[in-house]
Protein backbone atom coordinates (compact mmCIF):
# COMPACT_ATOMS: atom_id res chain seq x y z
CA UNK A 1 0.00 0.00 0.00
CA UNK A 2 3.29 2.33 0.65
CA UNK A 3 3.57 5.04 -2.26
CA UNK A 4 -0.06 4.29 -3.88
CA UNK A 5 -1.82 5.19 -0.32
CA UNK A 6 1.14 7.21 1.19
CA UNK A 7 4.80 8.12 1.08
CA UNK A 8 6.87 8.47 4.56
CA UNK A 9 8.57 11.43 5.04
CA UNK A 10 11.19 12.61 8.03
CA UNK A 11 10.79 11.55 11.37
CA UNK A 12 8.23 9.02 11.29
CA UNK A 13 5.19 11.64 9.21
CA UNK A 14 4.00 10.93 6.37
CA UNK A 15 1.83 12.36 3.24
CA UNK A 16 -0.91 10.94 1.71
CA UNK A 17 -1.43 10.01 -1.70
CA UNK A 18 -5.02 11.09 -3.07
CA UNK A 19 -6.50 11.31 -6.53
CA UNK A 20 -7.51 14.91 -7.78
CA UNK A 21 -10.08 14.68 -10.57
CA UNK A 22 -8.70 16.48 -13.93
CA UNK A 23 -11.93 17.69 -14.71
CA UNK A 24 -14.17 18.32 -12.01
CA UNK A 25 -11.20 18.58 -9.37
CA UNK A 26 -12.64 16.51 -7.41
CA UNK A 27 -10.34 14.63 -4.68
CA UNK A 28 -10.90 11.03 -3.81
CA UNK A 29 -9.13 8.91 -1.74
CA UNK A 30 -7.83 6.10 -2.44
CA UNK A 31 -6.77 7.22 -5.60
CA UNK A 32 -9.01 5.26 -8.01
CA UNK A 33 -7.01 2.52 -10.19
CA UNK A 34 -7.45 0.61 -13.18
CA UNK A 35 -10.23 1.48 -15.40
CA UNK A 36 -10.59 5.16 -13.50
CA UNK A 37 -7.21 6.17 -13.22
CA UNK A 38 -6.63 7.82 -15.67
CA UNK A 39 -8.91 10.56 -14.86
CA UNK A 40 -7.33 11.00 -12.03
CA UNK A 41 -4.19 13.50 -11.14
CA UNK A 42 -1.91 11.67 -8.33
CA UNK A 43 -1.25 14.58 -5.46
CA UNK A 44 -0.41 14.60 -1.98
CA UNK A 45 -2.13 16.05 0.61
CA UNK A 46 -0.91 18.64 3.45
CA UNK A 47 1.07 17.18 5.52
CA UNK A 48 -2.09 17.77 8.30
CA UNK A 49 -6.00 18.46 8.85
CA UNK A 50 -8.41 18.49 11.88
CA UNK A 51 -9.77 15.30 13.40
CA UNK A 52 -13.37 15.38 12.26
CA UNK A 53 -14.36 12.45 14.42
CA UNK A 54 -13.17 9.35 16.30
CA UNK A 55 -13.61 5.93 18.06
CA UNK A 56 -11.36 3.29 20.06
CA UNK A 57 -11.67 0.27 18.67
CA UNK A 58 -12.10 -2.08 21.74
CA UNK A 59 -13.47 -5.66 20.13
CA UNK A 60 -10.80 -7.55 18.85
CA UNK A 61 -11.83 -7.44 14.84
CA UNK A 62 -11.53 -10.87 13.05
CA UNK A 63 -9.07 -12.04 10.48
CA UNK A 64 -9.97 -12.03 7.73
CA UNK A 65 -9.92 -9.30 7.43
CA UNK A 66 -8.07 -7.79 10.34
CA UNK A 67 -4.14 -8.47 9.88
CA UNK A 68 -2.92 -7.49 13.47
CA UNK A 69 -2.34 -9.25 16.72
CA UNK A 70 -6.51 -10.52 17.72
CA UNK A 71 -5.72 -12.75 20.70
CA UNK A 72 -8.18 -12.19 23.44
CA UNK A 73 -4.75 -12.16 25.68
CA UNK A 74 -2.92 -9.88 23.52
CA UNK A 75 -5.12 -7.53 21.90
CA UNK A 76 -4.40 -3.76 21.83
CA UNK A 77 -6.82 -1.33 21.17
CA UNK A 78 -6.56 1.08 18.82
CA UNK A 79 -8.32 4.49 17.76
CA UNK A 80 -9.67 5.70 14.52
CA UNK A 81 -10.63 8.49 13.36
CA UNK A 82 -11.89 10.92 10.21
CA UNK A 83 -9.35 13.66 9.57
CA UNK A 84 -10.70 16.72 7.14
CA UNK A 85 -8.10 18.66 4.83
CA UNK A 86 -9.78 21.22 4.41
CA UNK A 87 -12.77 21.09 2.36
CA UNK A 88 -11.35 18.65 -0.09
CA UNK A 89 -11.60 15.47 1.15
CA UNK A 90 -12.23 13.19 4.83
CA UNK A 91 -9.82 10.61 5.42
CA UNK A 92 -10.33 7.71 7.44
CA UNK A 93 -7.19 6.30 9.52
CA UNK A 94 -5.45 4.92 12.51
CA UNK A 95 -4.94 7.38 14.97
CA UNK A 96 -1.45 6.39 16.88
CA UNK A 97 -1.04 7.90 20.55
CA UNK A 98 -3.46 7.97 23.53
CA UNK A 99 -6.80 8.10 22.67
CA UNK A 100 -7.86 9.62 26.13
CA UNK A 101 -5.51 12.82 24.91
CA UNK A 102 -7.79 13.18 21.72
CA UNK A 103 -10.77 16.37 20.81
CA UNK A 104 -12.23 16.71 18.06
CA UNK A 105 -11.34 20.04 15.99
CA UNK A 106 -7.32 18.88 17.35
CA UNK A 107 -5.12 19.64 14.40
CA UNK A 108 -3.02 15.88 13.22
CA UNK A 109 -0.17 14.91 11.45
CA UNK A 110 -0.22 12.48 8.69
CA UNK A 111 2.39 9.55 9.83
CA UNK A 112 3.63 5.95 9.34
CA UNK A 113 2.43 3.75 11.84
CA UNK A 114 3.52 -0.60 12.51
CA UNK A 115 1.81 -2.68 14.50
CA UNK A 116 2.57 -6.45 15.09
CA UNK A 117 0.98 -9.56 13.21
CA UNK A 118 0.66 -13.22 14.71
CA UNK A 119 3.22 -14.40 12.69
CA UNK A 120 6.02 -11.59 14.31
CA UNK A 121 5.96 -9.70 11.40
CA UNK A 122 4.66 -6.16 11.51
CA UNK A 123 2.41 -4.42 8.79
CA UNK A 124 3.09 -0.49 7.94
CA UNK A 125 0.48 1.77 7.67
CA UNK A 126 -0.65 5.78 7.34
CA UNK A 127 -1.75 7.03 10.14
CA UNK A 128 -3.09 10.36 12.03
CA UNK A 129 -1.01 11.47 15.60
CA UNK A 130 -2.14 14.92 17.43
CA UNK A 131 0.10 17.96 15.93
CA UNK A 132 3.35 18.23 18.09
CA UNK A 133 1.94 15.84 20.41
CA UNK A 134 3.80 12.53 21.88
CA UNK A 135 3.05 9.18 20.13
CA UNK A 136 3.50 6.01 21.70
CA UNK B 1 -51.51 6.00 -4.63
CA UNK B 2 -53.24 3.72 -2.24
CA UNK B 3 -53.29 4.42 1.23
CA UNK B 4 -51.00 1.84 3.10
CA UNK B 5 -52.14 -0.20 6.90
CA UNK B 6 -49.98 -2.62 8.44
CA UNK B 7 -52.46 -4.82 9.46
CA UNK B 8 -50.52 -7.33 10.96
CA UNK B 9 -46.84 -8.21 12.67
CA UNK B 10 -45.35 -10.69 14.13
CA UNK B 11 -41.14 -11.29 15.95
CA UNK B 12 -39.78 -13.79 17.24
CA UNK B 13 -37.66 -13.47 20.50
CA UNK B 14 -34.19 -12.02 19.98
CA UNK B 15 -31.59 -14.32 21.59
CA UNK B 16 -29.22 -17.22 20.87
CA UNK B 17 -31.68 -20.06 19.82
CA UNK B 18 -29.75 -23.45 19.73
CA UNK B 19 -31.60 -25.35 17.78
CA UNK B 20 -33.53 -23.46 15.47
CA UNK B 21 -32.11 -22.02 12.16
CA UNK B 22 -32.51 -18.23 10.95
CA UNK B 23 -34.75 -19.48 8.73
CA UNK B 24 -37.32 -21.05 11.41
CA UNK B 25 -36.84 -17.82 13.48
CA UNK B 26 -38.62 -15.66 10.36
CA UNK B 27 -40.75 -18.74 9.79
CA UNK B 28 -42.40 -18.00 13.03
CA UNK B 29 -42.03 -14.54 12.93
CA UNK B 30 -43.87 -14.69 9.12
CA UNK B 31 -46.89 -16.81 10.67
CA UNK B 32 -47.10 -14.49 13.67
CA UNK B 33 -47.70 -11.55 11.24
CA UNK B 34 -50.20 -13.53 9.11
CA UNK B 35 -52.04 -14.70 12.25
CA UNK B 36 -52.67 -11.60 13.61
CA UNK B 37 -53.19 -9.62 10.34
CA UNK B 38 -56.28 -11.66 10.17
CA UNK B 39 -56.08 -12.75 6.27
CA UNK B 40 -55.10 -16.28 5.53
CA UNK B 41 -51.28 -16.73 3.89
CA UNK B 42 -53.38 -17.69 0.79
CA UNK B 43 -54.25 -13.99 0.28
CA UNK B 44 -51.10 -12.56 0.88
CA UNK B 45 -50.24 -11.22 -2.84
CA UNK B 46 -45.97 -10.49 -2.66
CA UNK B 47 -43.38 -10.65 -0.52
CA UNK B 48 -40.20 -8.77 0.12
CA UNK B 49 -37.77 -9.83 2.65
CA UNK B 50 -33.89 -10.82 3.25
CA UNK B 51 -30.77 -12.07 5.65
CA UNK B 52 -27.50 -11.75 5.85
CA UNK B 53 -26.29 -14.82 6.79
CA UNK B 54 -29.31 -17.10 7.10
CA UNK B 55 -29.59 -17.61 3.93
CA UNK B 56 -32.26 -16.48 0.91
CA UNK B 57 -35.01 -14.95 2.69
CA UNK B 58 -37.42 -16.56 -0.07
CA UNK B 59 -37.22 -19.64 1.63
CA UNK B 60 -39.97 -19.03 3.92
CA UNK B 61 -42.44 -19.58 0.72
CA UNK B 62 -42.24 -22.88 0.81
CA UNK B 63 -42.49 -23.37 4.42
CA UNK B 64 -45.76 -21.18 4.20
CA UNK B 65 -46.86 -22.37 1.23
CA UNK B 66 -46.55 -22.57 -2.42
CA UNK B 67 -49.11 -20.08 -3.47
CA UNK B 68 -47.26 -19.04 -6.97
CA UNK B 69 -46.35 -15.49 -4.88
CA UNK B 70 -43.16 -13.52 -5.84
CA UNK B 71 -40.68 -12.83 -3.19
CA UNK B 72 -38.33 -10.28 -3.97
CA UNK B 73 -34.82 -11.12 -1.87
CA UNK B 74 -33.36 -7.60 -0.12
CA UNK B 75 -30.42 -7.16 -0.01
CA UNK B 76 -28.93 -3.82 2.01
CA UNK B 77 -26.81 -4.34 4.79
CA UNK B 78 -28.65 -3.36 8.44
CA UNK B 79 -31.39 -1.69 6.87
CA UNK B 80 -32.88 -4.72 4.82
CA UNK B 81 -35.91 -5.03 7.11
CA UNK B 82 -36.33 -1.43 6.28
CA UNK B 83 -35.65 -1.58 2.72
CA UNK B 84 -37.87 -4.77 2.90
CA UNK B 85 -41.13 -3.32 4.07
CA UNK B 86 -40.34 -0.02 1.74
CA UNK B 87 -40.80 -1.60 -0.85
CA UNK B 88 -43.95 -3.75 0.49
CA UNK B 89 -45.16 0.08 0.91
CA UNK B 90 -44.26 1.61 -2.76
CA UNK B 91 -45.90 -2.01 -4.20
CA UNK B 92 -49.19 -1.32 -2.46
CA UNK B 93 -49.22 2.22 -2.89
CA UNK B 94 -48.86 1.71 -6.40
CA UNK B 95 -51.55 -0.21 -6.61
CA UNK B 96 -49.83 -2.75 -7.75
CA UNK B 97 -51.03 -5.42 -4.84
CA UNK B 98 -53.68 -5.43 -2.28
CA UNK B 99 -51.19 -6.89 0.18
CA UNK B 100 -48.02 -8.24 0.76
CA UNK B 101 -45.41 -9.38 3.70
CA UNK B 102 -41.94 -7.74 4.84
CA UNK B 103 -40.02 -9.85 6.63
CA UNK B 104 -36.33 -10.30 7.78
CA UNK B 105 -34.45 -12.75 9.75
CA UNK B 106 -30.50 -13.51 11.05
CA UNK B 107 -28.48 -15.52 12.84
CA UNK B 108 -24.74 -14.27 13.74
CA UNK B 109 -21.46 -15.79 15.01
CA UNK B 110 -20.53 -14.16 18.35
CA UNK B 111 -17.72 -11.07 17.74
CA UNK B 112 -17.49 -8.53 15.14
CA UNK B 113 -18.91 -8.96 11.24
CA UNK B 114 -15.53 -10.28 9.16
CA UNK B 115 -17.09 -8.82 5.51
CA UNK B 116 -14.38 -9.27 2.92
CA UNK B 117 -13.60 -5.57 1.88
CA UNK B 118 -13.38 -6.40 -1.74
CA UNK B 119 -16.90 -7.36 -2.06
CA UNK B 120 -17.43 -3.64 -1.24
CA UNK B 121 -15.42 -1.99 -3.15
CA UNK B 122 -12.57 -0.97 -0.70
CA UNK B 123 -9.21 -1.82 -0.44
CA UNK B 124 -7.53 -4.91 0.97
CA UNK B 125 -5.67 -2.83 3.63
CA UNK B 126 -8.89 -1.54 4.44
CA UNK B 127 -9.96 -4.40 6.84
CA UNK B 128 -6.00 -5.89 7.15
CA UNK B 129 -5.79 -2.29 8.92
CA UNK B 130 -8.64 -3.01 10.97
CA UNK B 131 -11.55 -0.46 9.67
CA UNK B 132 -13.52 -2.19 8.55
CA UNK B 133 -16.05 -3.07 11.16
CA UNK B 134 -19.52 -1.72 11.34
CA UNK B 135 -19.99 -0.77 15.65
CA UNK B 136 -16.64 1.58 14.84
CA UNK B 137 -18.29 3.06 12.06
CA UNK B 138 -22.00 3.67 14.07
CA UNK B 139 -19.62 5.05 16.97
CA UNK B 140 -17.56 7.72 14.84
CA UNK B 141 -21.44 8.69 13.33
CA UNK B 142 -22.29 9.09 16.86
CA UNK B 143 -19.21 10.59 18.26
CA UNK B 144 -19.92 13.47 15.71
CA UNK B 145 -23.20 13.75 16.12
CA UNK B 146 -22.80 13.90 20.04
CA UNK B 147 -20.36 16.77 19.54
CA UNK B 148 -22.35 18.83 17.02
CA UNK B 149 -25.82 18.90 19.05
CA UNK B 150 -24.38 18.44 22.63
CA UNK B 151 -25.44 15.05 23.46
CA UNK B 152 -24.39 13.89 26.55
CA UNK B 153 -23.00 10.22 26.97
CA UNK B 154 -25.61 9.39 30.05
CA UNK B 155 -28.01 10.06 27.34
CA UNK B 156 -26.51 8.19 25.16
CA UNK B 157 -26.46 5.25 27.57
CA UNK B 158 -30.10 5.84 28.25
CA UNK B 159 -31.25 5.39 24.36
CA UNK B 160 -29.29 2.29 24.35
CA UNK B 161 -30.76 1.08 27.68
CA UNK B 162 -34.12 1.38 25.87
CA UNK B 163 -32.92 -0.10 22.62
CA UNK B 164 -31.87 -3.02 25.15
CA UNK B 165 -34.98 -3.82 26.67
CA UNK B 166 -36.61 -5.94 25.10
CA UNK B 167 -40.07 -4.59 25.45
CA UNK B 168 -39.56 -1.36 22.77
CA UNK B 169 -38.61 -4.33 20.15
CA UNK B 170 -41.96 -5.83 20.50
CA UNK B 171 -43.69 -5.66 17.69
CA UNK B 172 -46.04 -2.42 17.41
CA UNK B 173 -47.79 -0.95 14.73
CA UNK B 174 -51.20 1.25 14.04
CA UNK B 175 -54.00 1.29 12.48
CA UNK B 176 -53.40 4.13 10.19
CA UNK B 177 -51.79 4.94 6.55
CA UNK B 178 -48.26 4.71 6.75
CA UNK B 179 -46.50 7.68 4.68
CA UNK B 180 -47.22 11.28 4.14
CA UNK B 181 -45.41 13.55 1.90
CA UNK B 182 -44.23 10.09 0.18
CA UNK B 183 -42.16 8.83 3.03
CA UNK B 184 -43.09 6.17 5.80
CA UNK B 185 -43.87 7.18 9.08
CA UNK B 186 -40.60 6.71 10.91
CA UNK B 187 -42.70 5.76 13.84
CA UNK B 188 -44.17 2.75 12.45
Amino acid sequence: MKDDIFISAERGKARIVAGKHRQTGQVVFPRPQGAEEDDFQRIELPPSGTLWTYTVQRIPPKNPPFAGVNSPEDYQPYAVGYIQFGDQVMIEGRIAGDPDSLEIGMRMDSVTLSFPTPDGAEMTTYAFAPANGRRS
Amino acid sequence: MNDVYVIGAGIHPFGRHEGKTGLDLGVDATKLAVEDSGIAWEDVEAAFGGSSASGNADAVLPRMGLTGIQFINVANGCATGGSSVLSAYWAIKAGEFETALAVGFDKHPRGSFNPDPVRYGLPQWYGETGMMLTTQFFAMKIQRYMHDYGISTKSLAKVAAKAYDQRSVDAIYVLQPIGGRGRPDPGV
